[in-house]
Formats: structure tokens, sequence, C-alpha cells
């Protein structure tokens, strides 16, 4: 599995790539712009993400912004909906904040900060990456 | 690069930042950041129509998560104690990460002196150290906060700490952890006021 980890936070960083690295081989990046061009090298490069964990306080260019862009290439690239990456919202902010339609479509799982071990993998599970 | 990711605007916006940081607000330009970005003046000019819309725009993408804060911290069921924390930490880890963006809490004063950002400076202050007062007062009712000093004097005590911390992180080059030094001193202001 091939998992992009989008966190500004060094600490939060480190502990994401600690549990996930454990399922997959994964890559760091730490704003918004970084995010959005790891995703799509990797898509061009025919080795996409399967699992994007995504922040939505980032620098330059926010999460949200982020995200829509990386749904944008990939309905460039003509990915179907189910094989599109999966991406799982950690943040600060509450789901409820940002859970307006048009953004709640284009991803799977949200989580608030501060997550620990089993939410991480009960995420995993809810998006059935793992078993 | 991707096209229009980010957007030209977008890109104008981080291009101001970073000239703010660099050179304060008086090294604003256009011409900086049409050079910045590696455009002409005209094109910047197609997406704001002066200098004034493009601070104005900076400030709105500065304080662009500041009520979705308020709203999640508030909610928590932590200690009155906490959610100032919280609150707190959800902004100085986003400067901590991008230096450049933590420059506008350094030049309030100066936006303050245009028209175009005067209110939307206040607006700012009063939201946020609003938000700290009210949750101080509720931490004093509960008993969780000492009322050894007014509410307004302990947000005085913690906005000074934020500002001088961070000014003397930039002083420093920063090479320290912002986020830590803050959080740490406001703690132990909070516990032992």
């Amino acid at each position: 599995m091939r998992i992009l980890i989008a966190e500004d936070d060094f600490v939060s960083r480190k502990f994401l790539f600690k549990v996930l690295s454990q399922y997959g081989e994964c890559d760091m990046t730490v704003d918004g712009i970084e995010t959005v061009e790891a995703f799509a090298i990797a898509l061009e490069s025919g080795n996409p993400y399967d699992l994007l964990c995504l922040d939505i306080m980032m620098p330059k260019i926010d999460g949200l912004k982020a995200l829509k862009a990386i749904r944008e290439l990939e309905s460039k690239k003509k990915v179907k909906d189910s094989k599109r990456c999966k991406v799982i919202m950690i943040s600060a902010l509450s789901e409820t904040e940002v859970e307006f339609d048009s953004f709640k479509r284009e991803y799977e799982v949200y989580r608030i900060k501060p997550v620990d071990i089993e939410d991480i993998v009960n995420a995993m599970k809810e998006l059935k990456l793992l078993s | 690069m991707i096209k229009g990711f980010p957007t030209r605007k977008d890109s104008i916006i981080l291009a101001a930042i970073e000239i703010i940081s660099e050179s304060g607000i008086q090294g604003l330009s256009t011409k900086k950041i049409a050079e910045k970005q590696g455009i002409s003046e005209s094109i910047l000019y197609k997406h704001f129509n002066k200098l004034d819309d493009v601070l104005v725009a900076v400030i709105e993408y500065f304080s662009q998560f500041d009520s979705m804060i308020a709203n999640t911290v508030i909610e928590k069921d932590i200690s009155c104690k906490d959610k100032i924390l919280e609150y707190i930490k959800s902004f100085v880890e986003l400067y901590e990460a991008y230096p450049a963006l933590a420059c506008i809490i350094l030049n309030y004063d100066v936006l303050m002196h245009y028209d175009h950002t005067h209110q939307m400076i206040i607006d700012i202050i009063n939201n946020r150290l609003g938000f700290i007062n009210k949750v101080i007062k509720m931490g004093q009712e509960k008993g969780e906060i000492s009322n050894y000093y007014t509410s307004q004097e302990l947000t005085d005590i913690v906005k000074g700490i934020i500002f001088t911390v961070t000014l003397r992180w930039k002083m420093a080059g920063y090479t320290f952890q912002l986020k830590d030094r803050i959080l740490l001193t406001i703690k132990k202001v909070l516990e032992n006021s």
C-alpha cells in the first residue's frame, strides 16, 4: 500500500509515519502545494497513492483546496470512483465546521486531533484497507 | 508544476505574505509581487484592482480559520485552561510550520493604519482576545483559574506572551520551537496566577 501523509506539525507527522509505515510505504509532505505535487507525480508515474492522510490547516494551500485539486487530477486522469485514493482527514477542526456538501463527497473518513493508534487503525478498517 | 494549481490569485497572496515577512508591509509593492511570481504587473491587476486589495486578501487568508477554531474548541469537553491552550495551539502550530504567516501578528499596528485593513485587524484582535477573555472568565467562575488577575489582565498577559515569543522567535531565526515555548509559558501563567 502507498500512503501519503500530509501534515505540517512535526510531532503528528512523526506519529503518523510510525503507525502507518507498518502497513505500507509512506511519503510525507508539509504543505498543500507539496501534497498536490507529490500526488500528481505518483499519479502520473502510474504508481498512485492508495491512502492520503490530510490535515486541513496547512501552510500555503490548505487541505481543503489541496483535496479539491487532487480530485480534479484524478478526474482528469479518468480514475474511477472506486479506484480513487482513500482520504482520511485529520484535523484540529471539528467535522461540523467543514461539513459543507461539496467537500464531504471528497473524503472518506474524518478524525479530529489528537488521534491515537486505534483511531488510525479503525479508520483504515472502515476503508477496508485493513481486515 | 501543476497547471492551474495553486490558482494565480492564491499564488499572489502567498507571494505577498513572503514579501511582508522579508521586508515588512512597507516593502510590499505590486512590482515586487509580480517579480516574485515571474509575471507582469498587468496580470496581477487582472486579479486585484490595487495593492490594498492584495492586503485585504492576505488578511482574509490569515484569519480564514478563526471562527472554525473557536467553534471547535468551545464545544470540546475539556477544562477551560485546556480550551485556552488548544485554541492558541491551533494558531501557533500553523505559524511554526509557516513562519512567514506569523509576520502578520508582528505587523498588526502597521496594518491598522491602512484604511482597507484597519477594521479587519481590529475585528481579528477583538475576536481572538475576546475568545480567550471569555474562556478565562468561564474558568474563573468554575474555580479552574485564579481570580488574582481579572480576565482582561490575564488575557493581556497571554497576548503579550504570544506577541513577544513570536517576535523573539523571528529574531532568533526561527531556531527554537515556537509552539512549545508559547504553550509552556501560558500554561505556567494559567496554573500559577
